[in-house]
């Protein structure tokens, strides 16, 4: 089977069923090196059955899945550099963190010494140093999702798959792992994550995957998707630090674009703009040269949440 | 600093905290990007039975199987204090006579529920995504499943003959040797079933009791009977009924002179399927049993969906 060295992960032409029912449909998706990806879907679109299918976690009905170009069907082999949460997981709850990394570390084939170390080390990323020797089976949700991430992040791996790694945690724990995912970034690491929080693909990813139905409707470069939805027009809303003139009100609406508008206030004004970017940076130029003070734009429509928003109720469905 | 700014390759060592005592490593050792080489698949096979010795270990079960184990020992010691004129192996093999229930309950105890609970505790989801093949998951838990119970129905019968020596005198070697090698080969047929069962059905325990001291034993009687009854298709089966692994424990404990109390244990008395025994081909049947279980465990774990 060829395949190109530059993937970190790839999916071909996966199928998975269910009797009769089709969880994913001929899904094929490809992560390259050193590029993070967000599966994003609404619930039972087929994103845990991708990942679960990618991290061999069940068998497709058909298709193929290459980690680095080893077929998941050498599991040993595939799975080598690759760390991951799926489903949300759970460690041994008789173990202490401690105990269960150097579970893990040894089926890595981590030596003691490095075990250690990166024990200390990952535990102490996820604040859960000073909780090394205690029961998992004692811990909240957050602090075993703590666990999890680390047992994920122990053996260094060049490819990392994440199920809502973020689930769980309290709002500052979820800023402390964006904060490590976008960290791994700059060190060339590749990483699929599935999430129901579109900031955290806006933040994180390069590219994003939108699945639906067990079939993928939209995949590309966050910044290509979001332009690509642009042309379906995008709200403007202009708020200013003075009143605006009615003879202002009538130029701005009239501007090569705009296709409607709507006066929220004497000082904000929403516009309808289905114009090129062109259009619009002349747009928001005029509005500055008008010797009023602009006190701020808001863009809406032009954003992961919208094409999201959009791809999953069936509107501009490819 | 962050871990992972901390590279050689960043040139962040220096930044790195005071290494504990108990670490020897240094950081470029410890940190360098490494491509860790998952050990063998046998490796990782010996891993995860020390891995599930360490897990059964906080189990409450273990506490109520030890005296389950050592109930033999109490009652040589009981029955000898009192005016009982029993010779030693009379002591052991009427000591020994709930051997195929114990088998069987610690078999089923111990195995049964070794996948199952694994799923259940969503523990399997992270063993199966490491650099593991599934086999040497199945047969690590397995193994340690039947060594648990081995250890167990050892203890049970070596502390009683045990007894026996130390309170009426000196056992037969060979016999009791004969019933060590049939029980550990029950043990492996049945922990091989339950955990069979646990596999396919997710509540091994119950099942594994049910299919080994109930189902089995039915059959053995049932067909038994039918031949006794004249029903000539089955004549020819009745000699070979003891091959059944549910026969095994009773053979362990015709070894020892006594009868069990199983319902193999009262067809054999009542049937005579016990009367001509050839004991390597009851060994051999009971190891045959055993892999296949086992086998047809290892296909449904490869191909199980999680």
């Amino acid at each position: 089977m060829d395949y190109d060295a530059q993937n970190a992960i790839e999916v071909r032409d996966l199928v998975k069923k269910y009797g009769d029912f089709t969880a994913v449909s001929n899904v094929s998706l490809t992560v390259r090196r050193g590029d993070f990806m967000g599966l994003l879907g609404p619930n039972g679109a087929g994103k845990s059955t991708t990942l679960k299918a990618v991290t061999g976690l069940l068998k497709p009905t058909s298709g193929s899945i290459l980690i680095e170009g080893v077929d998941i069907k050498d599991h040993r082999r595939a799975m080598q550099h690759v760390g991951s949460i799926v489903e949300t997981p759970e460690p041994y709850r008789e173990m202490t963190p401690r105990q269960y990394l150097r579970h893990v570390g040894f089926l890595y084939g981590m030596n003691k010494e490095e075990n250690d170390i990166r024990t200390r080390d990952v535990l102490e990323e996820m604040k859960m140093w000073d909780w090394r020797d205690k029961t998992i089976g004692s811990f909240s949700k957050g602090m075993k999702q703590r666990v999890v991430l680390a047992q994920a992040l122990l053996p260094n791996p060049r490819i990392i798959i994440l199920d809502e790694p973020t689930s769980g945690l309290d709002p500052r724990g979820m800023v402390e792992i964006r904060t490590i995912l976008a960290e791994l970034r700059k060190r060339d690491r590749s990483l699929l994550l599935s999430t129901h929080i579109l900031s955290e693909v806006s933040e994180i990813c390069g590219s994003v995957t939108v699945i639906r139905n067990g079939m993928i409707m939209k995949s590309g470069a966050v910044s290509d998707l979001i332009n690509s939805n642009r042309s379906d027009g995008v709200t403007l809303e202009l708020r200013f630090m003075d009143e605006m003139p009615a003879d202002f009100i009538n130029d701005l609406s009239g501007c090569s674009g705009v296709t409607s508008h709507y006066v929220i206030d004497e000082r904000c004004i929403k516009l309808k703009f289905e114009g090129t970017l062109e259009q619009q940076a002349d747009l928001v130029s005029m509005a500055g040269g008008s010797g009023l003070r602009l006190l701020s734009i808001n863009e809406e429509g032009a954003n992961l949440e919208s094409l999201y928003m959009k791809l999953t109720e069936g509107e501009g469905a490819s | 600093m962050s871990l992972l700014n901390r590279s050689p390759k960043d040139n962040g060592v220096a930044a790195y905290p005071p290494i504990p005592q108990e670490y020897s490593a240094t950081d470029q050792e410890a940190h360098r990007d490494v491509e860790y080489r998952p050990p063998s698949a046998i490796v990782q096979t010996i891993h995860f039975i020390i891995n599930e010795f360490y897990l059964f270990k906080h189990e409450r079960a273990v506490y109520i199987t030890l005296v389950l184990a050592i109930i033999p020992a109490i009652m040589v010691v009981i029955v000898a204090n009192s005016d009982s004129s029993d010779g030693p192996m009379s002591l052991l093999g009427m000591s020994m006579f709930m051997a195929p229930f114990m088998v069987s309950l610690i078999a089923s105890g111990a195995s049964g529920k070794l996948i199952a609970n694994e799923i259940k505790s969503r523990t399997a989801y992270m063993n199966l995504s490491y650099p593991i093949n599934r086999a040497s998951f199945t047969i690590g838990k397995f193994l340690a499943g039947f060594l648990i119970s081995l250890a167990f129905v050892l203890m049970a019968i070596l502390l009683s003959a045990l007894a026996c020596i130390i309170v009426v005198g000196p056992v037969d070697g060979g016999s009791l040797a004969n019933a060590i090698i049939y029980l550990t080969m029950a043990t492996f047929s049945f922990s091989a079933i339950a955990f069979f069962l646990g596999v396919v059905t997710n509540h091994g325990n119950m099942a594994g009791i049910l299919v080994t001291f109930i189902l089995l034993p039915i059959i053995v009687l049932s067909v038994s009977f039918a031949s006794m009854l004249g029903y000539s298709m089955f004549s020819s089966v009745v000699p070979y009924l003891y091959l059944m692994p549910t026969c095994l424990p009773d053979l362990a404990l015709y070894s020892l002179g006594s009868t069990g109390l199983s319902i193999t244990g009262f067809a054999g008395s009542l049937l005579s399927i016990y009367s001509n025994v050839d004991m390597t081909l009851a060994l051999g049947s009971g190891l045959a049993f055993g892999i296949v279980f086992v086998i047809l465990s290892l296909i449904i774990v490869y191909k199980k969906d999680l």
